[in-house]
């Protein structure tokens, strides 16, 4: 069979989880594409998923109601080797990128890590994944009777749910003790649209001058063309900004339909978590800014003077 | 602890590479580096590219709390205790890691500049000369940042003549003070210093130097200059009006200061060789990341073959700098390095021993300077109209290296230093430069002999050489012949043999360090036939404008059928090198071996 | 306690990316400690530096270059290195088995490895090593203390940040914000010359690849580089709002 394990969030089946269908149909290997449906009151989205797998596998559990990379990762492992999974899909979200190296270790599989394509020739798994900052497109190959594969967000067309309902089986898990004590969460909550989501990204840097610059010109060109807004790591680690919006290496993957960067020199750290956008926009005095050298369209000018004028002709 | 260049680097006498034929493992190159070097290079590169280059703008703008607090920092990485005795909390380690420090921090003319005032003129004389209480209390400061260092020699009127500055130091009745009175001009760093080594004369005319604390009483640093270049770099006047200065901040003797004035300069001058080096690579990177983006005619302007030359002919310029700097530099090593560093005269035996290669450092500081100011004014082209207004950098690259030219000794007043150093050690005897023109003598009057056959890769290229230096001694000889002593006021034939004798120290250095690489570089093999091509036309437009001027007539006609026949040479196919060369560093991005 | 930091060479961010033959070419251009793995480091020193009795081991895997990476990560201040030698591409999952068994022989109780990889783009080898060595594993620490048996701090997860607590021994993966890694000054470089550098060979771990490796290409997207000159800043702005509706069709 071909594991999916289900990702949501608030209640809600994520995207990541339909796109993970996809890439089980479109890989059409052996065995049914079943879900994984880990988390304690997870009856909902057992059912919402039951609408696009071909069999949905519950364990609705109070120690799951907290994720814990040990305690999914044992799971997984057990419910893939039960179930003799030729493919586990894990979604390219921070746990899922957490918790699926150690299936791998424990299936003694191969670990196919953000995956953008795969294919299956004659048993033998080819995957895409970007590398090096996501300059390079490499192509690995994974031989062997299970492979782990986590895959890109976005890379893969999402499946969409049909009339068919599959089965629900509960299953039952050892479980491992957690021994990560999680002690506090902070969870920073935006009235925007996630960064992740958005069609368009408005992007600043140190270029806006303070975070009130950020406020008046990023945030208030978001709000005029209804995008998310995104920061890179200079202006997070000066705080002018949570690290929620931090766009690059160490921070979020954005692919979106325009992505519009003001005072953003372009560090190959923060283009490697926006360049794959399909339409890339620079606002920068720096002429010599290599965020210029892969833009679309770009203003070499002063960001305080331009995106005042552009948000007053978009109101126009 | 010192670092010994490797064991093998001859100990050469200054001038000799004139006469003399080396063999690759004779020099040391930058491929010899020690693990430590490399480390320490490393640690340059990090403070320059991530805490430097940042800061830039703020540099530019005179913020010069930004750039003290980068000396700071630089301090504290122990990138300014290199030339400074253990004993004062410094690390006394050798020229090569001081010069490869010049090198790597130069991204930025200003600071560079900044920091070469400090660690070269501001902490040297201090280091050579000062008493043990004066190194005591001032050394440690210096080593680590915590105090910055200026140099106030020049005046207004007195610049390369520095002997006849005017500023006075007159001992007070009580015998415990100098009371100075005159007034220094462009002085670096005298905007943010907290140490001045000042020249004056004790009673007119003892040339003297002093230590003067900032904030003594008499001692007031004029307004900023609004300089073409290197904006960011502080450059005042300074006024001395009864300045009070305790007589034990005299810097070594009375009527001696002249040993210091000269002596420091030329470890400014290699210093400002490295920097250079540091300098063009910044530029080249910036010129080329911007012509590989720039589409003319739907192309990449690194397409095209003019813009490839550009290319070509300056990274084909760096690598003859690094091999010129790092040769020279690494034998003043290798000539130190046998030195007893405990004996008591040990600071003036090292500066005897850097004085025998002055006629190579001033060598190093018009060559390099120059092939700078060539390679900015070509980032600059490959810019276009985007070169000439301030939003790039390559318009900051060429006004910064301008400066080069003009301090740590004119590039005239150097080359006048070049030939004049070699003719007065010929005539004293201390270089064997008569006899070596009297056997090209000989040999060109024995008519043409069978070219020396050579095999290898730069066979051609070592002709090159040989012929160069033939071509200078017999250009040097005629020259003497016709003036004898008095060829010192013939200015334009002084410079032109200069510029001969500098273009072979160079091509020597490039063909030699090529060789000691033993192909591991084909890119280093190109570059070196690609410069010598070019080196040879300089040489022999220097030496038609000697022959020219020193003979007419019958003599004349004699001289150039010599001189032909000693120029000749097949031409080498410089475009397909460009090509090639340029192709490599187009890919790479960045100047690259 | 004894501390193992990961230290993986990479390609320095600035350069240039070549491939030749298919592969990623890394000759002649400049290579560092990658930044992830120097948050490790320096957060061993720091440990070593609060009192706590440690020794601090940093491990490289990969071809003899990678001994330049030790050396800096021995002038930064670790106490001694090892060096498995390979030229041989591992994956982060077939490398953890290497880690492993060095964690293992060297008895250490804390490693600390980066949270992503410059080269691979990974987050998959602390996670495994971890794994192997049934240890828990704290991922995109941002901030870290030790207690005794404990470590207390602050990692990124899901959806903003999470406090946490977990008992030594413990893999530790980096994230941006844990600290400010240290250069190495002149007189510890000069310090790290006499510190040991041991060599090893892959062959002791009797470790092969997971995966085979196929090919790697730069695929640049084609831009259209329309860059308008803004000293007229209201004429730039409409004609930039003008493109991205008209031509682009990016916004309505």
């Amino acid at each position: 069979m071909i594991l999916v394990v289900v990702e949501y969030a608030n209640g809600k089946v994520s995207k990541s989880t339909y796109e993970m269908v996809g890439c089980a149909r479109q890989l059409g290997r052996e065995g049914p594409v079943t879900a994984l449906v880990l988390g304690s009151g997870v009856a909902a989205i057992a059912s919402e998923v039951a609408l696009v797998f071909d069999q949905v596998l519950v364990a609705d559990h109070v120690d799951l109601a907290q994720y814990d990379a040990e305690v999914w990762a044992a799971a997984v492992a057990q419910i893939a080797r039960e179930g003799e999974a030729n493919t586990v899909l894990v979604g390219g979200s921070r746990s899922g990128r957490e918790y699926s190296p150690r299936v791998a270790v424990k299936l003694d599989a191969p670990l196919l890590e953000d995956a953008i394509s795969v294919v299956d020739a004659n048993g033998t798994l080819t995957a895409e994944r970007y590398t090096y900052l996501a300059r390079v497109t490499e192509k690995v190959e994974a031989d062997a009777p299970v492979v782990v594969a986590t895959i890109k967000q976005g890379a893969f067309t999402a499946a969409l749910p049909g009339n068919q309902v599959a089965e629900q089986f509960d299953v039952d898990l050892n479980l491992p003790q957690r021994r990560v004590q999680i002690t506090g969460k902070a969870t920073e909550k935006s009235s925007r649209i996630a960064l992740t989501e958005a069609d368009i990204v408005v992007s600043g840097g140190r270029g806006v001058g303070s975070a009130e610059g950020f406020a008046t010109l990023v945030e208030g060109l978001a709000d005029q063309l209804g995008a998310a807004v995104g920061a890179t790591r200079a202006i997070v680690d000066d705080g002018w900004r949570p690290y929620q919006e931090q766009v690059g290496q160490t921070g979020k993957t954005v692919q979106p339909k325009a992505y519009i960067a003001i005072g953003i020199s372009g560090a190959v750290q923060h283009l490697s978590g926006m360049s794959k956008s399909k339409c890339i926009v620079a606002i920068n005095k720096d002429a010599d800014a290599p965020i210029f050298k892969i833009a679309d369209y770009g203003i070499v000018g002063d960001a305080n003077r331009i995106v005042p004028a552009m948000i007053a002709e978009l109101q126009k | 602890m010192s670092i010994p260049a490797a064991a093998t680097i001859k100990r050469v006498t200054g001038g000799s590479f004139l006469i003399e034929d080396l063999r690759p493992e004779d020099i040391f190159t930058l491929e010899d580096l020690s693990v430590v070097q490399k480390e320490i290079a490393r640690t340059t590169v990090e403070f320059a590219e991530k805490q430097v280059q940042p800061q830039i703008p703020a540099i530019e703008e005179k913020n010069f709390e930004v750039t003290k607090g980068l000396l700071r920092r630089a301090g504290e990485l122990g990138l300014m205790a290199i030339d400074v005795p253990e004993e004062y909390g410094g690390l006394a380690m050798d020229k090569v890691t001081s010069a490869l420090i010049s090198d790597k921090i130069a991204v930025c003319g200003s600071f560079s500049v900044a920091f070469s005032a400090h660690v070269g003129i501001g902490t040297l004389p201090l280091v050579w000369y000062g008493s043990a209480a004066q190194k005591k209390k001032y050394l440690a400061k210096l080593a680590t940042g915590e105090w910055i260092a200026s140099y106030a020699l020049s005046e207004a009127s007195s610049g390369s003549d520095a002997m006849n500055i005017r500023t006075q130091a007159t001992l007070s009745s009580d015998g415990k003070h100098y009371v100075l009175n005159g007034e220094k001009m462009w002085i670096s760093n005298a905007g943010m210093a907290n140490l001045f080594t000042v020249f004056a004369k004790v009673d007119g005319e003892k040339f003297s130097a002093f230590l003067i604390e900032a904030g003594t009483p008499g001692l007031k640093v004029g307004p900023e200059e609004h300089k073409l270049g290197i904006r960011g770099s502080s450059t005042c006047p300074l006024v001395l009006a009864d300045c009070q200065v305790p007589v034990e901040n005299l810097l070594g003797e009375v009527g001696k200061g002249h040993h210091i004035a000269f002596n420091i300069l030329n470890v400014g001058r290699y210093k400002l060789g490295a920097a250079a080096i540091g300098g063009a690579k910044y530029a080249f990177r910036n010129g080329i990341r911007y012509a590989k983006e720039r589409i003319a005619f739907s192309k990449p302007i690194t397409s095209f073959g003019l813009v490839q030359e550009k290319i070509a002919d300056s990274g084909a310029g760096i690598f003859a700098m690094e091999s010129l700097v790092y040769r020279i530099v690494g034998a003043i090593d290798a000539s130190l390095a046998e030195l007893d560093k405990s004996a008591p005269n040990v600071t003036q035996e090292i500066q005897k021993r850097i004085e025998e290669f002055a006629v190579e450092c001033s060598i190093i500081k018009v060559w390099c300077s120059e092939t700078l100011d060539r390679l900015v004014d070509q980032m600059l082209q490959l810019h276009g109209g985007y070169g000439y207004v301030e939003e790039y950098s390559a318009e900051r690259s060429y006004r910064d290296a301008r400066i080069n030219k003009i301090f740590e000794g004119t590039n005239e007043i150097n080359r006048l230093i070049i030939t004049g150093w070699m003719m007065k050690r010929a005539m004293q005897g201390r270089l064997a430069l008569l006899p070596a023109i009297q056997r090209v003598m000989d040999e060109v009057m024995a008519g043409p002999s069978p070219r020396e056959e050579r095999t290898g890769e730069l066979a051609d290229q070592h002709a090159l050489l040989a012929s160069a230096k033939k071509l200078s001694l017999f250009c040097a000889g005629a020259a003497s012949q016709k003036y004898g002593a008095a060829l010192a006021d013939q200015q334009e034939v002084m410079g032109a043999l200069a510029d001969m004798i500098m273009e072979v120290l160079v091509l020597e250095s490039t063909i030699l360090r090529t060789e000691k690489m033993q192909s591991r570089s084909p890119l280093a093999v190109k570059m070196t036939k690609y410069y010598a091509a070019r080196s040879f036309r300089v040489l022999e437009t220097a030496a038609e404008r000697v022959i020219g001027s020193v003979a007419e007539g019958d003599m004349l006609r004699t001289q150039m059928t010599i001189y032909r026949r000693l120029a000749k040479h097949d031409a080498e196919n410089a475009v397909a090198l460009g090509r090639d060369i340029a192709a490599a560093m187009t890919e790479a991005g960045r100047y690259t071996l | 306690m004894r501390i193992l930091t990961l230290v993986r060479q990479v390609l320095d961010a600035e350069e240039s990316v070549r491939i030749r033959d298919g592969e990623v070419d890394l000759n002649g251009s400049k290579l560092i400690v990658d930044t992830m793995d120097e948050y490790g480091v320096e957060q061993a020193l720091r440990v070593r530096e609060s009192g706590v009795e440690a020794e601090v081991i940093a491990l490289a895997v990969g071809p003899e270059r990678n001994q330049d990476a030790l050396r800096t990560v021995l002038a930064m201040g670790a106490d001694r290195a090892i060096h498995v030698m390979t030229e041989l591409a591992l994956d982060p999952i077939s490398l953890s088995q290497v880690v492993a068994q060095v964690a293992q022989k060297e008895n250490v109780e804390l490693i600390f490895c980066g949270g992503q990889q410059a080269d691979w783009d990974s987050h998959a080898l602390g996670a495994a090593t971890a794994e192997r060595l049934q240890w828990p594993q704290i991922t995109w620490t941002n901030g870290l203390e030790v207690h005794g048996q404990t470590l207390m701090g602050k990692h990124d997860a899901e959806d903003g940040s999470e406090t946490f607590s977990v008992e030594l021994p413990t893999v530790i993966t980096t994230q941006q914000g844990l600290n400010e890694p240290r250069y190495p000054t002149v007189p510890n470089i000069m310090k790290a010359k006499k510190k040991e550098l041991r060599v090893e060979t892959l062959e002791e771990f009797h470790v092969g690849p997971k995966l085979k490796f196929l090919s790697a290409e730069v695929q640049a997207k084609a831009r259209l580089h329309k860059i308008l000159d803004g000293k007229d800043a209201p004429a730039a702005a409409a004609e930039l709002v003008r493109l991205l509706r008209n031509e682009a069709r990016v916004i309505a």
